[in-house]
């Protein structure tokens, strides 16, 4: 079965400011659309599992909203989120708050499509990202592994630094930076899982992409509220019971590509990835 | 501002028995930079924006209170500069 996680983020860089006046687009290699997953156009096969994001530089709002009745209530306001920028730290320094946590999610329907409408002041910077999680996706056969697997399989620990830095426009996606770049210490033809990061600078989102995952980003918070997150996909796999762990085989490491975007500029966080090696592929 | 002698009682004039510190703000930029040992491995990747760290000084020692991203700080000058560039060309005579 193609399960498939897959984060997307939505951002603007410089609002007009005003009440819900202001609507977010996605991020270069990004969608609002919600896929074509394999099941009944009448059937929510995928939801929003994690979905966070900040305004850098005053608090806000955000609505989001699908034309399907059954995500959201309405497309006017549809779920509204507030984001208290400035707690804890002032501005641009939280980097994220938490719009959907727990076990909270958002139903999705085929072919839907996100709308982001925001409350702000004017000049500032918004971002949101959210993880999808399909049930079945066509084309993509995602390797991620449950924790008794990623447990049951582990005979080395690894942490591996990757210096992927923000975009120069707020909200965006810095240049991809292969995960091997800065460091080559994986082991060659072995398989890794990734359990989650730390960093030094609190950023909106870290995220990263490769072919064992069917190319599809995916990724996690890094805010002040959100920074410790040794075992993000750990816990993630533990909440919604199924192996939501992301495995990589180290050939492909050259061809994964670790992204920051974050509500300021150019932001450096520094990322250390927390990874367990594996004898075996997960499930294989 | 006079201070009372413990042992004495008696009151000493300011300066003679403590130091008046006068504390200075300060702002200065921390750039992100490659440090030797990543130099050594051949550090390659983009630079950030680093941080401003503000705070006071007093008698040459830094107390920092607070960091901000660089990026923050270089948005909000950039928009103080469009503004202020407006601004004057708002007020400049008609030629």
């Amino acid at each position: 079965m193609g399960r498939a996680l897959v984060l997307n983020t939505a951002s603007k860089a410089g609002t007009a400011g005003g009440t819900f006046a202001d609507t977010l687009t996605a991020n270069s290699g990004d969608s609002l659309t919600v896929a074509n997953y394999d099941a009944p156009a009448s059937q929510s096969a995928a939801k929003v599992t994690e979905m966070w994001g900040i305004d850098s530089d005053s608090v806000s709002e955000v609505a989001v909203t699908l034309t399907r009745q059954q995500s959201v209530n309405d497309q006017t306001r549809g779920v509204r989120f507030n984001i208290a920028s400035l707690t804890p730290g002032g501005a641009a320094n939280v980097a994220s708050h938490t719009f959907l946590g727990g076990l909270t999610t958002i139903p999705l329907f085929k072919s839907d499509v996100f709308a982001f409408t925001c409350t702000s002041s004017a000049s500032d910077d918004i971002v949101v990202s959210w993880n999808t999680l399909y049930d079945n996706l066509p084309g993509v056969d995602s390797v991620l592994a449950s924790w008794d697997q990623v447990q049951a399989l582990r005979f080395t620990t690894l942490g591996l630094a990757c210096n992927a830095v923000a975009s120069g426009t707020p909200g965006l996606y810095g240049t991809g930076r292969a995960l091997n770049a800065d460091e080559s210490r994986a082991i060659a033809n072995t398989w890794y899982a990734i359990l989650g990061i730390t960093v030094q600078t609190q950023v909106t989102t870290v995220a990263f992409s490769g072919p064992d995952w069917g190319g599809f980003k995916i990724g996690m918070p890094a805010g002040a509220l959100t920074v410790d997150s040794t075992s993000y996909f750990v816990d993630q796999s533990l909440l919604w019971h199924v192996p939501l762990i992301p495995c990589f085989n180290s050939n492909n490491i050259g061809n994964i590509n670790v992204f920051v975007a974050d509500g300021e500029a150019s932001t450096s966080p520094k990322i250390d990835f927390l990874m367990y090696g594996l004898t075996a592929k997960p499930g294989g | 501002m006079a201070a009372a002698d413990q042992t004495t009682g008696a009151e000493t004039p300011a300066g003679e028995g403590e130091q008046e510190f006068t504390p200075t703000p300060y702002m200065r930029h921390i750039p992100d930079v490659y440090t030797d040992a990543e130099i050594a491995q051949g550090a390659s990747w983009d630079l950030g924006a680093g941080h401003y760290e503000l705070g006071f000084e007093v008698n040459g020692a830094r107390i920092p209170i607070a960091t901000v991203k660089g990026g923050r700080v270089q948005k909000r000058l950039e928009a103080a500069k469009q503004a202020q560039a407006s601004s004057t060309s708002a007020e400049a005579p008609a030629t």
